[in-house]
């Protein structure tokens, strides 16, 4: 990773290519659950979770690999452990919302408003991939890698 | 136009955002282009997805939402990235810069023209 002049710039650009996909799958689907974009049919709105798991595999490949790459720039970094810390919040919060509430979105009608729970499940993601996106941002600025 | 952005980087705004050990300075304008990245590129993938053919189910109405949520990705990186280039204007002498805002220009025209 740290000696190819290609191996961290090519990571680097697969991490910034997931995270959209991610922000942009998550972020629709956590402004439905919301109950903000009520005019988007609910049962089509959530088949953008694969999307979403298409980013989350990308960055969670390529951030792996920064760390294989550079452990010393992470390991003692408080906000490399603020990011694991939401990203933990984030898929805890993805894991209860699939096998408590993800099937009874597809039972919706389209226009339906989503029960409390979906709206919790919606604000909590949306909170802690933005604080994951936060936190990586600021790898140099909290803490010292790079 | 080397004067320019020489006078652009010394002045006392430019160095605050390039130098200020301050987290909202140069670190939440970087945050907030991320942001504007993920918002604005997310959100037209996903009506790029539908219109590629993937996720037939999802109706119309969904672009009429993700529209106005693209631009405002859009607006707050132009200015995000206004602001990364005041706070280091010497940038604009390197061949990849141009790159930049003449791809930005070749995706952003078209759909303003449809849209």
């Amino acid at each position: 990773m740290t000696t190819s002049p290609v191996a961290w710039p090519l990571c680097e650009t697969l991490h910034f290519i997931g995270l959209p996909l991610l922000i942009g799958a998550a972020g629709l689907i956590d402004l439905r659950l919301m109950g903000l974009t009520r005019s988007v049919p609910i049962g089509a709105v959530v088949q953008m979770r694969k999307w979403a798991a298409v980013g989350v595999a990308i960055t969670v490949v390529t951030g792996a690999l920064f760390f294989i790459g550079a452990p010393d720039q992470y390991i003692h970094n408080p906000a490399w452990k603020a990011k694991l810390l939401f990203l933990a919040v984030a898929m805890v919060n993805v894991a209860i919302f699939e096998t408590t509430q993800g099937k009874r979105m597809l039972e919706l009608s389209a226009d339906a408003d989503t029960p409390r729970s979906s709206k919790v499940a919606g604000a909590v993601s949306m909170a802690s991939w933005f604080l994951v996106l936060y936190f990586g941002r600021m790898l140099p600025f909290i803490g010292d890698a790079f | 136009m080397m004067e320019f952005l020489n006078s652009l980087g010394a002045s006392s705004f430019s160095t605050w955002l390039r130098e200020s050990p301050s987290i909202w300075a140069y670190p939440a304008v970087l945050t907030l282009h991320t942001l504007g990245l993920g918002v604005l590129v997310g959100a037209n993938w996903m009506v790029d997805l539908r219109v590629l053919g993937f996720a037939r189910a999802l109706p119309m109405s969904l672009f009429e939402r993700a529209f106005p949520i693209m631009w405002s990705g859009f607006w707050l990186n132009a200015a995000t990235g206004v602001l990364l280039f005041v706070a280091d204007p010497m940038k604009a002498t390197t061949t990849i810069f141009m790159w930049k805002p003449a791809i930005i220009a070749v995706s952003v025209i078209p759909r303003s023209l449809t849209s």
